[in-house]
């Protein structure tokens, strides 16, 4: 009993941090510009990719520098010379490049990495049980991770509540005109806001892209699980998103302990052509990876502004 | 968003002139490509083009961006393949050229009941919702495998039954026939459906939601609505899927045919009526041809959208729209001059790029294939020699400089031209109203 709740909570803990990483970047952009960025997941990828390539020519310490600084480059340099054109042409012009973002990403990365699974691995240095229950050793490197989550959150709230850069990013959110007015320039912001957006999800690529695959799919297997964080936890919303996350974390690797299906739950007993038999009678382990989603159907129905959302958009 | 008022029909005439055309051209089509494998692009694009032109329902009309609208489509044709499959079964007579209305059924029933959840928001929250639901459903249709068939899917049978028009579906032409039938039908419905209070209404909650609600309407219910008739046209083009192929897999519910139905509705263009049906037809040809070809054709998918959404917002019919209106008041001989200047180091631009991604694959299919060569235009090049790739890179690039002149040129020719038609035609206007 001890042994699952403390794989839960860690293994949740793990996976929480990793989507916060995520949805962090993906709101941060969006509370700062009005940007929906599809392509998030896709810097993501093209971070753990970058991590990989890095790591084989150099070491892991340089990657985890450097990599997310490509992918902060890249996404500055997005902003600046194609999403800018189409700003003044509102969200749904830019979700929709973003989408096409995405695919040219796709593409770019099967172009230079090819279809299969890279082999990218742990650092040596931290490759060594730091502890073990039940029979599961925890690699140091999955501390590692968490700390680095932890840290580079602290750094970002430090740097747009403490320092003059944030000042100006937050007054730019509240009123671009007038902070252009003042003498700063408003594009550059933009480019620095998106940059920094796409360098967490390059962190999340270098520290996750070794825990979970490296792999083309990567990118679209957690597009979506992304998406139902926003908005579990409230569109724009940092608290949310936190919340959301490791809410996620924790549920679904409860479930993955459970073995007993719905139909068991409630003790029903059906015949094997009953309809919806199958999901009724499946181990609730193998419903995990669905269950965000019946979430999110839940908040919609019942709190449409998700968990900390002040507007509904 | 740019978008006009919807649909700005052309004056009745020249309308119905368009809509001869389109049938004309359905009707004609097995002529000219009559082969079983024409034939069977051909029932593609009819298919296609009644999800696009629901896709747009959604998002021209209503300004709704969905990520799932394969959801009702493949519910539509699962739930007309097993129609279909049950009467086989049952021996009970049952027209099967009528089976794509029981897909319609299903993609109404669905589109209502998610519809009621999806579309408590609009805009970017609508976007993700369709998205995750539409992920929900397909994860949903590989676990009921039963039902769903698993990852194989079901298949069936369409030439049983009983045959209204003497029809018995057995070779591709009276297929063709059956969908290119069923297309005109489903394409009329909805432009007829632009017409209506509904219609106006939608596009008023898209162009202004809070006046529609200050107006006593709920913007809410007129998305249900919509969305509901959406899934109704998605599940009618599914069950045309079905009956077209014989088989449905869970794939028909997935994002990959919801994205590719967004990029066929924008880059045919989305303001216009007759914008997606152009995009379907396009982009159908494109994906069964050029997949043959490359195995980067993904990549200049993606190319075309981008340049499609920063460019030409209104797409392929909007290109044709401005240009029409050159034409009538005779001014592009203007632009032919600017357009050379882009089209030749945009024509080499273009080819050096499709020769540096085609080179890439290459270089990754050598290490598994070691003897091929990679040739282009039927030339041999060394795709492991850094002057090959050094060669096309600089070509490449300087191409795209050399387009900058011919760009400019024509930007400040089209700033010229469309100052003059606006005069032109608030001239014609103040005449109108004079007499």
């Amino acid at each position: 009993m001890l042994h699952t709740a403390v794989f839960v909570l860690v293994n949740g803990l793990m996976y929480g941090l990793l989507l916060f990483l995520l949805s962090s970047g993906l709101t941060l952009i969006f509370s700062m510009m009005g940007v929906l960025n599809f392509a998030q997941v896709s810097f993501y990828m093209l971070g753990a990719y970058l991590g990989f390539q890095l790591m084989s020519w150099t070491n892991y310490w340089v990657a985890l520098f450097l990599a997310p600084l490509l992918v902060g480059l890249l996404g500055a340099a997005v902003e600046r010379y194609l999403l800018s054109k189409v700003h003044m042409r509102g969200q749904v012009a830019e979700l929709l490049l973003t989408f096409g973002l995405s695919y040219l990403i796709l593409e770019a990365v099967k172009l230079a990495w090819g279809v299969n699974a890279v082999n990218y691995g742990m650092p040596r240095s931290l490759n060594f049980s730091i502890f073990s229950i039940g029979g599961i050793s925890y690699p140091a490197y999955n501390v590692f991770m968490m700390v680095v989550a932890v840290a580079i959150f602290i750094l970002l709230y430090l740097l747009l509540k403490k320092t003059r850069i944030g000042i100006i990013i937050r007054a730019a959110l509240s009123d671009r005109d007038m902070v252009g007015m003042l003498g700063h320039n408003i594009p550059r912001i933009f480019a620095l806001v998106f940059g920094i957006g796409c360098a967490l999800a390059g962190v999340a690529g270098v520290v996750g892209g070794n825990i979970l695959v490296t792999e083309p799919g990567m990118a679209l297997s957690l597009l979506p699980i992304t998406f139902v964080v926003v908005v579990i936890g409230g569109m724009g919303s940092f608290g949310g998103a936190l919340v959301a996350s490791l809410l996620i974390g924790f549920l679904q690797n409860y479930m993955m302990t459970l073995n007993v299906s719905l139909a068991g739950l409630v003790g029903l007993s059906m015949g094997a052509h009953a309809p919806l038999y199958e999901l009724l009678n499946q181990p609730l382990s193998q419903l995990a990876a669905i269950m965000p989603y019946f979430l999110m159907i839940l908040i919609l129905v019942f709190r449409p502004k998700g968990l900390m959302g002040k507007v509904e958009t | 968003m740019s978008h006009r008022a919807y649909p700005r029909g052309a004056s009745l005439p020249q309308g119905l002139g368009s809509w001869g055309f389109f049938v004309a051209s359905l009707a004609a089509a097995p002529w000219i490509f009559n082969s079983n494998a024409a034939l069977i692009v051909l029932s593609l694009m009819a298919v296609a083009i009644v999800f696009a032109l629901s896709y747009n329902i959604l998002f021209g009309q209503t300004g709704l961006l969905s990520f799932g609208h394969a959801v009702y489509y493949g519910l539509g044709a699962y739930f007309t393949m097993h129609a279909l499959n049950y009467f086989a079964a049952s021996r009970i007579p049952y027209p099967v050229e009528l089976m794509p209305l029981l897909g319609g059924a299903a993609g109404l029933f669905f589109g209502f009941v998610l519809g009621v959840i999806s579309v408590r928001r609009a805009g970017l929250g609508f976007a993700m919702i369709s998205f995750g639901i539409g992920i929900l459903m397909v994860s949903l249709a590989l676990i009921l495998r039963h039902w769903f068939g698993g990852a194989g899917g079901l298949s069936g049978d369409p030439t049983g039954g009983t045959h209204l028009f003497g029809l018995t579906l057995v070779s591709h032409l009276e297929i063709y026939y059956l969908m290119a039938a069923w297309c005109v039908v489903c394409v009329a419905l909805m432009y007829f459906f632009t017409t209506t209070p509904l219609g106006k209404m939608a596009a008023a909650v898209r162009d202004n939601a809070e006046r529609v609600e200050f107006m006593g309407y709920s913007p809410y219910q007129i998305r249900v609505r919509v969305h509901t008739l959406a899934g109704f046209f998605a599940g009618v083009a599914g069950g045309m899927a079905a009956i077209t192929n014989g088989i449905v897999v869970p794939n028909a519910l997935g994002f990959v045919l919801s994205g590719e139905v967004l990029i066929m509705v924008y880059i045919g263009g989305a303001a216009i009526f007759f914008g997606p049906v152009i995009g379907a037809i396009i982009l159908t040809f494109l994906q069964i041809q050029l997949s043959n070809y490359t195995n980067a054709w993904q990549l200049y998918l993606g190319l075309l959208f981008v340049l499609v959404v920063i460019y030409a917002p209104d797409g392929i019919a909007g290109l044709i729209k401005m240009h029409a209106a050159v034409i009538r008041y005779r001014k592009l001989h203007r632009l032919l001059p600017a357009y050379f200047l882009v089209a030749v180091p945009g024509g080499v631009f273009l080819l050096g790029l499709i020769f540096l991604v085609q080179m890439g694959y290459a270089l990754h299919g050598a290490q598994i294939f070691l003897t091929q060569a990679f040739t282009f235009a039927g030339l041999a090049f060394d795709d492991h020699s850094v002057w090959t790739w050094a060669v096309g890179v600089a070509v490449t690039a300087g191409a795209l400089l050399g387009s900058r002149p011919g760009v400019e040129r024509t930007k400040r020719a089209w700033e010229r031209i469309t100052v003059e038609i606006k005069a032109a035609q608030t001239f014609e206007s103040r005449a109108e109203g004079d007499a």
